[in-house]
């Protein structure tokens, strides 16, 4: 107990090396902790984005692209599927629901997709939670959109509002569908997923609007107006993609195989969970490089408290005579040093950890609105509390360094004082 | 007159640092009893720190004896020379006794802080230390209440003399305690440390160089005159 209080009278001596040693350490580890808190929850968030569907099918390609355009509103598929084979593959008897979905057009920056009202009762995200509105209700006639829960906001849709839908993905369109406009019915509630930045429509709206086009531009001096088109009979001849909910998981498999060798159409199943896995493997390496930076980041911070220490024994050799000339044991040297180590790693680590919940407090609905990251501001999780111990216990391990040293100097010494 | 116990008795007593090397130490007998005021003259290359460190148990003797109080050094273990230290011996240093980062009063109470038994005998450290201190012409409030650093080397002698006594140890070594004071101050602080030991019947041991210092003590001895390593040493500096 002596020691105990000697070393903190000690330390609070040298109180103005020893709280910088404090930030360095703190500062350490509010990198490591909040590098891990951030790539926890974009892992989650990323593996939330879809929940529940069991298999996604698009025209052949990489099932990573597939992924992205379908899932992930990224790029664009290189073909579509006929009409055809979506409804004769839906209607599979293993099949409990399906949801197409027709990619292409834009507002604003944001996609436009064509999709059905199954969507709203089918799509789940997130642990398999369902998409809930806001505000309004699902379309339901032909000219309504529902927006994302980032499109109304951003863009400060509400509704009733009157849309323009641009033609192609860009955020600037040139050619435009503006002898169509859409009202918005309904806005969805947040997700954190990139449904939040998408734009719904019906699969015949997005027909409607291309009735009078032809290879990608309008056709010069032929137009059916709004009125015209919605007194069609309009079906889709092609969609992007579709999901498919199955009546068993166990026929997943199998379902995949007759989808990957359907002779009508080139076809492409993926199971989203697996597909989501092989691009975070991808993309993954830069969370993985960032951690490795944010270890390096405190054994840095742990050796300049063990150069601080160190450099200090020198000017404390005489410290130590007098110590042991009182009767203290070469043992109590090595733990005065030790524990004067150990409490500046304590206290760094706990300031770092107060830090680290202070500045997630506050940057929390920034990461929210800027990055669609939602960051858990709970406890800390038992991994976070591992990493901690991890960081308390390399700074014991590097302190046994200068006490050892200090425990020499002591046993060489004695009692002579050296100045 | 009163019986008197022999509290260090060192006999064919020989250190040295490594085997190939001459000794340090060699001293045939050294005899010390209780109450003794004795004035060690040694100056540098006699083996003055040596001999310290060996007294202390923070050293123990390749030959022969070193018995403090009774107790054979050499057969203690590490720590229980280091407990038997801060059980019985004060020590007060040249200069810089004192721990910058304690106040006065926790610089003296720090010699109960590794032993028990000067703990047991002092009911209140902290009146205990300004009993002492004002024994010593050092209890003025404004005076305790100062940084030890911003005290004069004699006020901080003094500390550290306040220090070396508390609890009573049976034993004050003091190492060149005087070297760094003005020749006036030197006798008064001389003829306090002398005054406190008797109080605390506690046997002191003078170390210094300064020859002149010999005549306030009861017995005095020249270290160069009983250890035959010093001797030997000086002889062959001579012829080199």
């Amino acid at each position: 107990m002596a020691i105990v209080n000697l070393a903190l009278k000690s330390l609070w001596n040298r109180r103005l090396t020893a709280s910088l040693t404090l930030v360095a350490i703190s500062l350490s580890v509010v990198l490591l902790l909040g590098v891990e808190k951030l790539r926890n929850e974009s892992r989650q968030s990323f593996a939330n984005t879809i929940s529940g569907t069991d298999l996604i099918v698009g025209a052949r390609s990489g099932s990573t692209q597939l992924l992205l355009y379908s899932v992930f509103r990224i790029g664009n598929a290189t073909n579509n599927i006929s009409w055809k084979s979506y409804q004769e593959l839906s209607s599979h008897s293993r099949v409990k629901w399906s949801i197409p979905i027709s990619l292409g057009d834009s507002h604003r920056g944001f996609r436009v997709m064509g999709t059905t009202a199954g969507y709203f009762k089918y799509f789940r995200y997130q642990q398999k939670r369902l998409l809930s509105f806001a505000e309004g209700q699902p379309f339901n006639t032909l000219y309504e959109a529902v927006l994302g829960a980032d499109v109304a906001k951003e863009l400060g849709y509400t509704l009733a509002q009157n849309i323009v839908i641009g033609h192609g993905a860009g955020a600037i369109s040139l050619v435009r569908h503006d002898d169509k406009p859409f009202s918005v019915v309904g806005i969805l509630n947040k997700t954190g997923t990139p449904v939040d930045r998408t734009i719904h429509v019906s699969l015949q709206a997005i027909e409607a609007i291309h009735i009078d086009w032809r290879g990608g531009t309008k056709l010069p001096g032929f137009s059916i107006s709004a009125e015209r088109a919605a007194a069609m009979q309009l079906q889709p001849k092609s969609i992007t993609a579709f999901m498919l909910g199955l009546n068993s998981r166990l026929s997943t498999f199998q379902v995949l195989r007759q989808i990957n060798q359907y002779k009508q159409e080139p076809l492409l199943a993926i199971i989203p969970g697996v597909a989501l896995q092989e691009l975070w493997d991808m993309i993954g390496f830069a969370e993985k490089a960032l951690l490795a930076i944010s270890v390096f980041v405190v054994l840095v911070g742990l050796t300049g408290m063990v150069t601080v220490i160190l450099t200090s024994l020198n000017e404390r050799r005489r410290e130590m005579a007098i110590l042991r000339s009182v009767g203290a044991r070469p043992v109590h040297i090595f733990g005065l040093i030790l524990g004067e180590a150990v409490t500046l790693t304590l206290i760094g680590s706990g300031l770092g950890l107060l830090l680290l919940y202070g500045l997630m407090f506050f940057a929390q609905p920034l990461i929210e609105t800027q990055f669609g990251l939602f960051i858990n501001i709970g406890w800390p999780s038992a991994h976070e509390f591992q990493l901690l111990a991890a960081v308390i216990i390399s700074g014991v391990l590097v302190s046994i360094v200068p006490a050892y040293r200090a425990y020499r100097y002591s046993l060489a010494d004695g009692m002579s004082i050296r100045i | 007159m009163q019986q008197t116990e022999t509290v260090i008795d060192l006999q064919q007593l020989r250190f040295r640092w490594c085997d190939n090397q001459p000794w340090t130490i060699d001293i045939d007998s050294l005899q010390i009893k209780q109450g003794e005021r004795v004035f060690i003259k040694g100056p540098s290359g006699s083996g003055k720190t040596t001999l310290l460190n060996l007294l202390a148990g923070v050293l123990t003797p390749r030959q022969g004896h070193c018995r403090i109080l009774g107790q054979q050094l050499a057969q203690m273990k590490a720590s229980q020379r280091d407990a038997f230290r801060a059980d019985h011996i004060g020590f007060v240093f040249q200069q810089f006794n004192l721990l910058p980062y304690l106040s006065v009063i926790d610089n003296v109470t720090l010699a109960l802080q590794f032993s028990s038994r000067r703990r047991d005998r002092v009911t209140h450290p902290e009146q205990e230390a300004v009993r002492l201190l004002d024994q010593l012409d050092m209890a003025e409030p404004q005076l305790l209440a100062q940084p030890v650093a911003e005290l004069s080397v004699g006020q901080q002698q003094r500390v550290a003399v306040a220090r070396a006594l508390i609890g009573n140890p049976e034993i004050l070594i003091a190492d060149e305690p005087t070297s760094s004071l003005d020749a006036d101050r030197r006798e008064a602080f001389i003829s306090l440390l002398r005054q406190e030991c008797e109080q605390c019947h506690s046997t002191l041991i003078f170390v210094s160089h300064d020859q002149s210092l010999q005549q306030y003590f009861d017995r005095s001895i020249d270290l160069r005159e009983i250890n035959g390593a010093a001797l030997s040493q000086s002889f062959s500096e001579a012829a080199q």
